[in-house]
């Protein structure tokens, strides 16, 4: 995570203003950040806290009021930014007369991908969002959550070294929701940038290297995810293999040591770690003939791990969707 | 270009998917046949042109207008609207890109209802005015005076207007002056009178005028139009004698005759007369012992000789009303770049409204407004406001420019030439006009506008 910084904001202030000019809505208020290349940045929030058009002002669709906004080194909104950029909006603003195919093919053609190239990244980028049996179906056919997925892979399409997610879980199922993070784990392991956005914490606490909180506008709270969650004055002993009697004498000793009372209770599996586990099995006694879930994204994505440099020649740009998959 | 290409096939798929095409086809194929055969024709075969030519062609085009308006406006307006264009401009697409794909798409599919509305009106007036239908005298005037592309052609005139100032410097000497006259005002009075005198013939006088013919077809049958009016009030007929030499004084051809004042009539010409291009003398003989007469000065004497086929004049007429549609598909582009669909629409409609208007606005940029005849020429501020109200129709005829010109269909109908010339002019003048305007006010609002929203 060395390096320029992908995303520059420098006391970014947005104000919406009505028909007359009069401000109606500060929606970001004075704020500062830096997103370095690499790593993966959360800006979190609740609704209405400036979260969308923050990423907006990034794209270039909407323009600062005060402050100074740098992607890559240029205004957001530079063709140049534009070329190195994937965004998937918090809603699927597809056009619902296009198939799912037609739909990769025509943001592939606005990167002017070589006829062939687009083909095979349409093809694999489908299989990808496990979308290959709908491809002839219009995406207006579509469910909120394959329009999501469609929405994903167009985001997709150009391999970005930019990947701006917002709110990229609404609407997906579990198995859905992790094959997104799968998705950012793996392109962040390939090197590339990921800003993502969410009111999802859970989504945010399992992906982000980084994140910012925000609330009114302004900045509340930022840094490495580890380091805010951490609570320095609380330690916990994970104990494996041990019977009852003796954790509760282990307890005993430690609330002798430490003066204070220990708490000692059995961990919990995460629900999603549940609920997968449950599907995965369900779905290997149901054998073949049964609708497999889609195929983890991150097998299509995997590259080179984030402690390699990545690559800047344009070939190797457009290898890794067909890499093949990490053991 | 590739993007703008791939700009172009979405919104050509948009149509085709939205069925925005079927339901054009479906309107253009009951306008241009069902039309036609429903409304009634006063009897002649003139008269089914028109109802055929005219009235459908006129249906189709007001139709195509309003759904170019409507189609247009939405192209841009329902992207921004549906949110889809914020998926668009996010990648490396430039906004002319954008602009032109969605300008190009628009104008290819009037393109294709104009070229599907004129082979199918050819179709049916083919159908209607085949042999047995109609006298051999009618299917004659019609190949030989409504199924072509005629030009009409004046007498050149000699220089009238230094007897006209002349005669006004002789006025003002002799003290035959107005009081309060302003020159500025006077001078074309005493010029078209100068010019009308031209065109009046004495009673038992002749007049003789000289008539040079444009490149043409020799071989076919010319005609001569005339329609004067006569000095005395009675029903009378004129008696007058028609004779056209040759250049070398030659006589080609003469009738006699007694006509009516007022009413237009056409002398079928033999085509031995229109082979003696490039000049011919055509002289008048007034037999009337008491009453002068007097030829309209704009339209009361003309020779109209062959130039062309119908078939080009049909594919001139459909580049005219192309480049007018393509015009109004800029417009409504554009407007939809900056306004919501319905505001868009409204803006749209506007423009076509002007654009109907713009014999009107170019008369008043020309001339002026006639303020005064309303309020009266005595106002102390009539001059200030009659100045800016003009200026303001300058600028509304710089977006009309390319709607100027004579009824399309009504030449068509009367197989009077469009000339190339003219297509030309009205393709530069949408490129450098209303249509240039309009592109740059669009590509603007995509360049300018925040496309992104509210949204929080």
């Amino acid at each position: 995570m060395t390096g320029q910084p992908v995303i520059v904001a420098e006391r970014v202030t947005k104000i919406f203003r009505d028909f007359w000019g009069r401000p109606r809505v500060r929606a970001v208020d004075d704020l500062s950040f830096e997103v370095r290349p690499g790593e993966v940045f959360g800006l979190l929030g609740p609704n209405g806290s400036g979260k969308s058009t923050t990423i907006k002002m990034i794209l270039g669709l909407l323009r600062p009021t005060a402050g100074a906004l740098r992607v890559f080194g240029h205004t957001p909104g530079a063709r140049r930014v534009r070329a190195r950029l994937g965004y998937l909006p918090e809603e699927s603003y597809l056009y619902p007369y296009l198939t799912a195919e037609e739909t990769l093919d025509f943001f592939g053609r606005l990167f002017d991908l070589a006829p062939q190239e687009r083909r095979r990244r349409v093809s694999e980028l489908l299989e990808m969002v496990g979308l290959a049996h709908a491809r002839r179906r219009p995406v207006g056919e579509f469910s909120k959550g394959m329009a999501r997925r469609v929405g994903l892979a167009q985001a997709l399409i150009n391999d970005p070294d930019l990947v701006v997610l917002d709110e990229p879980t609404s609407g997906l199922d579990p198995l859905g929701c992790r094959q997104v993070k799968d998705l950012i784990r793996t392109l962040a392991a390939r090197g590339k940038t990921v800003l993502l956005s969410s009111h999802l914490l859970a989504d945010v606490e399992d992906v982000c290297d980084r994140i910012l909180v925000l609330y009114n506008g302004r900045r509340q709270a930022m840094g490495p995810i580890a380091e805010l969650l951490e609570d320095p004055e609380e330690f916990r002993i994970l104990l494996r293999g041990v019977s009852p009697e003796v954790a509760a004498r282990i307890a005993e000793t430690a609330r002798a040591m430490a003066g204070r009372d220990v708490q000692l209770d059995h961990p919990r599996r995460r629900l999603e770690d549940f609920f997968l586990a449950v599907i995965r099995q369900a779905a290997a006694e149901a054998g073949p003939g049964t609708t497999p879930p889609a195929t983890p994204v991150a097998q299509y994505l995997a590259g080179p791990s984030r402690s390699e440099p990545p690559s800047e020649s344009p070939d190797d740009k457009l290898r890794p969707l067909v890499q093949p998959p990490l053991p | 270009m590739k993007r703008l290409w791939t700009i172009v096939v979405l919104a050509m798929r948009s149509a085709v998917r939205l069925r925005l095409v079927a339901t054009l086809l479906g309107l253009v194929v009951v306008l241009s046949l069902a039309l036609p055969a429903v409304i009634q024709h006063d009897g002649t075969i003139e008269g089914l042109v028109r109802v055929v030519q005219t009235y459908s062609l006129g249906a189709v085009s007001l139709m195509l207008a309003l759904a170019v308006i409507w189609s247009s406006c939405g192209s841009l307006a329902l992207d921004i609207q549906a949110r889809q264009i914020q998926l668009v401009m996010v990648k490396p697409i430039q906004p002319w890109e954008l602009w032109c794909g969605k300008w190009i798409a628009q104008v290819l599919l009037a393109g294709v209802m104009l070229a599907c509305s004129l082979a199918l009106t050819w179709a049916m007036l083919s159908w209607r005015v085949r042999a047995g239908s109609w006298t051999e005298e009618d299917r004659r005037k019609l190949v030989d005076q409504i199924l072509v592309a005629r030009q009409s052609v004046v007498p050149t005139l000699p220089d009238f207007e230094a007897r006209a100032r002349a005669r006004m410097e002789e006025d003002r000497a002799a003290g035959r002056w107005p009081e309060g006259l302003d020159p500025k005002a006077a001078w074309p009075m005493y010029r078209d009178l100068a010019r009308t005198e031209l065109f009046l013939i004495e009673p038992g006088g002749q007049r003789a005028y000289d008539v040079t013919l444009p490149k043409h077809d020799p071989t076919a049958p010319a005609q001569l139009e005339f329609r004067f009016l006569k000095s005395t009030l009675d029903l009378e007929a004129v008696e007058l004698r028609w004779v056209i030499l040759a250049a070398d004084g030659q006589e080609l051809w003469s009738t006699n005759g007694v006509w009516l004042p007022r009413r237009p009539y056409a002398l079928p010409l033999p085509s031995h007369v229109a082979a003696s291009a490039p000049y011919v003398r055509v002289v008048l003989f007034n037999r009337h012992d008491r009453a002068a007469i007097l030829l309209d000065p704009d339209e009361g004497l003309r020779l109209m000789v062959r130039v062309g086929t119908v078939n080009g004049n049909l594919v001139r007429a459909g580049l005219l009303l192309w480049v007018r549609l393509a015009v109004l598909a800029a417009i409504g582009v554009s407007a939809g770049a900056w306004f919501s669909m319905p505001v868009a629409s409204l803006v749209g409609l506007a423009m076509g409204l002007m654009a109907a208007m713009a014999g009107y606005i170019f008369a008043t940029a020309a001339h002026g407004p006639a303020l005064g005849e309303i309020f009266g020429y005595d106002r102390p501020w009539l001059g200030t406001v009659e100045q800016w109200w003009r200026r303001y129709f300058v600028v509304l005829s710089w977006f009309t420019t390319p709607f100027r010109g004579a009824s399309v269909l009504e030449r068509l109908a009367t197989g009077t030439v469009i000339p190339w010339g003219e297509v030309g002019q009205a393709v530069v003048r949408a490129l450098v006009g209303a249509g240039l305007i309009a592109a740059v006010l669009g590509m603007l609002a995509l360049t300018r506008r925040e496309l992104g929203g509210v949204q929080e």
